[in-house]
C-alpha cells in the first residue's frame, strides 16, 4: 500500500510539473487580447501575478502553494480564486457523476444478470445487441439526440442548465451509458463462467432456493471484477462530463475547464488539471482498498492494474 | 500424414500466429458478428473511397445559392449552411477520421511492443523501474493530456495524432510486457540464446511473430477508440477545424442545427457508429480468436 501512495505522490509531482511547463511553453498569454493593452498596464498585471520572476522561481512558488493547497487567482474572473470555481463547479460534477454510477452498476448488474442466467436466449440476444449499439454512439451524439426528443419536441425535460432534479435526469442517462454497456456484459460472462462451477451444482443439489443461491453463491462470486472496473469506470464518467456539461450547459467543473482552454486562464487550467488527477487517483486508491478488504486473496506487493 | 509429421508440421507453423491460432479455434470467418463487422467496414470503405468520384460534387465547395438543402439526386446527404455537399464532406471526414485512427494503431504497436517488449524481456529491475515510469504517465486521465497537447501545440491532424499516440500505447505495452514474461521461457527462445543471438534480434526475430496475436487485437481495438476520441476532441473544438472536416466536427456542426435541418447530424452520426460498431465487432472476434482465455470464457457470444 505504501508503494501505491508513493507511487500516487510522485504521478501527481509529475502532472504538476508537466502542467506548469506546458503552460509556460504557450505562446501568447491570458491577457493578449485583439486588442493591445497598454505597455505599462501590461507591466502592471505581470507584476501582480508575477510573471516577470525567472521560471524556476515561479515553480518553486507554484509548488509551495499547492502544498498549501491554494491553487491561485483565476486570470480570467478577476475576483474569484480557483479554489472557489473548484467548490462551486465541483459538487455539480459530482452529483451527477456520482447519479450515474450508481444507476450503471444497479441497471448494468439487472441487465447482466437476466441475459447470464439464461444465455443465448431473446433476452440475452437483446442485451448483447443493445450494449453493442452502447458502445459505438458516442456520447454526444446521444445526448444532442436525446435533448432533441425529450425537450425539443416533446417538452417533456427541461433542455439545459441545473438546479432541478428534472434537470439531471438526461445528463445522468448518458453518462451512464457506456459503463452501462461494460458492466453488464462483464456481469453477464461472469454469471456464465460461475453458473457452471461444482458449488453452484451442489447449492442447487442440496435444494436451496433460488434467490438464496443467487443472493449467497453467485453474487459474492461475480462481484469482484465489477469492482476492479470502478476504477476505469468513474475515469470514464469523468471524460464524459465534458461532454455533457458542455451540451446541457451544466455549471460543473467539466465545463469550467472546457470554456478555461478556450479562455486560455492558464492557472484555472492547471488548478483543475491537478485537481482532477489528484481526485482520480484518490479514487482509484479506494478502490484498490475496498478490493483488498471484500477479497483476501489479494497480495500488495507486485500488485499490477 | 502421420501424426508425427502433422505435429511436426504444426510446431512449425506456430511461427505464424495466425496458423497457431487456426489450429487452435478454427477459422475466424465463423465467428458471425466478426464477419458481419467486416462486410459492414469494407462497405463504409468502399462508400467512402468510391462515393467521392461518382457524385457530381466536391466537399468544399461553397454555393450560397443552395445552402442547407434537404438529400436529392444532386446533392445525396443534402448541404450544409454554406451549401457545402455533405456527402462528400462526411466522406472525406470519414476518410481523415480512418487516416488518423489508424495511423494511431500503428504509431501505438510500435512504441507499445518496443516499451513493453523491452521490459518484458530484460525484466529484473529494469522492467520494474520501466513498469513504475508507465504507472505515473497511466494515473493521469487521458483526456488531460489530449487538451493540454491541444492547448500548447493548437488543434491540428499532427497535435492530435500525438495526443492519441501518447494516450494509447500504455495498454499496448502492458500486453506485450505480459506476452514476453511468458514467451522468453519457452524452448525457441532458450534455442536462440543459446545460438548467441543478438538480444534485438531475438526479440524482433522471434518473440514478436509470436506474440503477434496479441499486437493484432489490441492494435485493432485501439483503432474504434481512437476514431471516438477523435470526434470528442473534434466535438470540444479542440480537434480538427473548418475548412477541413472530420467526422467529429461535422457532428458538431449537425448537432447546432438539428431542429431545422436533422439530416446534418444524422449523416456524420451514421457513418461514426456504424464505423465504430463495425471495428469493435471485427476487434471482438479477432481477441476471441486469439486470446485463449477470452475464447474459454465464452466471451461475447
Amino acid at each position: 500500500m505504501l508503494r501505491r501512495l508513493i507511487i500516487c505522490i510522485l504521478a501527481m509531482f509529475f502532472i504538476i510539473t508537466l502542467t506548469f511547463f506546458m503552460m509556460k511553453a504557450l505562446p501568447g498569454g491570458p491577457f493578449s487580447k485583439e486588442k493591445k493593452l497598454p505597455p505599462m498596464v501590461m507591466a502592471k498585471i505581470e507584476e501582480k501575478y508575477r510573471l516577470n520572476d525567472p521560471l524556476f522561481k515561479q515553480y518553486v512558488d507554484y509548488l509551495c502553494r499547492i502544498a498549501r493547497m491554494d491553487l491561485g487567482p483565476s486570470f480570467r474572473y478577476p475576483n474569484r480564486t480557483v479554489n472557489d470555481i473548484i467548490k462551486s463547479g465541483f459538487p455539480v460534477s459530482a452529483t451527477i457523476g456520482a447519479a450515474a454510477v450508481f444507476f450503471a452498476l444497479v441497471f448494468g448488474t439487472i441487465a447482466g444478470l437476466i441475459a447470464g442466467l439464461r444465455p443465448f436466449n431473446a433476452a440475452d440476444r437483446i442485451l448483447i445487441l443493445v450494449s453493442a449499439i452502447g458502445f459505438s454512439v458516442p456520447s454526444f451524439v446521444m445526448a444532442g439526440i436525446l435533448q432533441h426528443f425529450l425537450s425539443f419536441r416533446l417538452g417533456i425535460l427541461p433542455a439545459a442548465l441545473w438546479g432541478s432534479p428534472q434537470h439531471a435526469v438526461m445528463p445522468v442517462i448518458v453518462l451512464s451509458i457506456l459503463p452501462l454497456a461494460v458492466i453488464s456484459r462483464l456481469i453477464r460472462t461472469q454469471v456464465i463462467e460461475v453458473m457452471q462451477q461444482d458449488y453452484i451444482i451442489l447449492a442447487k443439489a442440496k435444494g436451496l432456493s433460488f434467490g438464496r443461491i443467487l443472493l449467497f453463491h453467485i453474487m459474492p462470486n461475480i462481484l469482484p471484477p465489477v469492482i476492479t472496473y470502478l476504477g476505469p469506470l468513474i475515469a470514464a464518467i469523468f471524460t464524459g462530463s465534458f461532454v455533457v456539461e458542455h451540451v446541457f450547459a451544466i455549471p460543473g467543473l467539466g465545463k469550467f475547464f472546457v470554456t478555461s482552454i478556450y479562455n486560455r486562464d492558464y492557472t484555472l487550467i492547471m488548478g483543475i488539471t491537478i485537481f482532477y488527477s489528484g481526485f482520480l487517483m484518490a479514487m482509484n486508491l479506494l478502490v484498490d482498498l475496498v478490493y483488498a478488504l471484500l477479497n483476501p486473496q489479494v497480495k500488495y506487493p507486485g500488485w499490477e492494474e | 500424414m502421420g501424426p508425427i509429421l502433422k505435429t511436426r508440421v504444426q510446431s512449425y507453423l506456430r511461427v505464424l500466429p495466425w496458423t497457431d491460432a487456426y489450429l487452435r479455434n478454427g477459422s475466424f470467418f465463423l465467428n458471425r458478428p466478426a464477419v458481419l463487422g467486416l462486410w459492414l467496414l469494407g462497405a463504409i470503405i468502399t462508400i467512402v473511397l468510391i462515393g467521392p468520384i461518382l457524385s457530381p460534387q466536391t466537399p468544399d465547395q461553397i454555393n450560397l445559392a443552395r445552402t442547407n438543402q434537404a438529400p436529392n439526386l444532386l446533392h445525396w446527404f443534402g448541404t450544409d449552411h454554406l451549401g457545402r455537399d455533405l456527402f462528400t464532406r462526411v466522406c472525406s471526414g470519414a476518410r481523415l477520421s480512418l487516416f488518423i485512427a489508424l495511423s494511431t494503431a500503428v504509431i501505438v504497436s510500435i512504441i507499445g511492443v518496443i516499451y513493453g517488449g523491452f521490459a518484458g524481456y530484460m525484466g529484473g529491475w529494469i522492467d520494474e523501474f520501466l513498469m513504475r515510469v508507465l504507472e505515473i504517465i497511466a494515473s493521469v486521465p487521458f483526456l488531460l493530456y489530449a487538451i493540454l497537447l491541444m492547448t500548447v501545440l493548437g488543434p491540428g491532424v499532427k497535435t492530435l495524432l500525438i495526443a492519441l499516440a501518447i494516450v494509447y500505447w500504455i495498454p499496448m505495452a502492458r500486453v506485450v510486457r505480459g506476452q514476453f514474461i511468458n514467451l522468453k521461457e519457452e524452448g525457441f527462445v532458450i534455442a536462440a540464446r543459446v545460438l548467441g543471438l543478438s538480444r534485438w534480434r531475438i526479440i524482433f526475430g522471434h518473440i514478436v511473430p509470436n506474440a503477434m496475436g496479441v499486437i493484432i487485437v489490441y492494435g485493432t481495438l485501439a483503432i474504434p477508440e481512437a476514431i471516438f476520441a477523435e470526434a470528442l476532441l473534434s466535438y470540444l473544438g479542440l480537434g480538427i477545424s473548418s475548412p477541413a472536416s472530420s467526422l467529429g466536427s461535422l457532428v458538431r456542426y449537425g448537432l447546432g442545427s438539428i431542429r431545422l435541418y436533422p439530416w446534418q447530424l444524422f449523416f456524420p452520426a451514421l457513418f461514426i457508429i456504424l464505423l465504430v460498431l463495425s471495428l469493435n465487432l471485427i476487434g471482438e472476434g479477432l481477441r476471441e480468436h486469439y486470446d485463449p482465455r477470452s475464447y474459454r470464457r465464452g466471451g461475447s457470444e
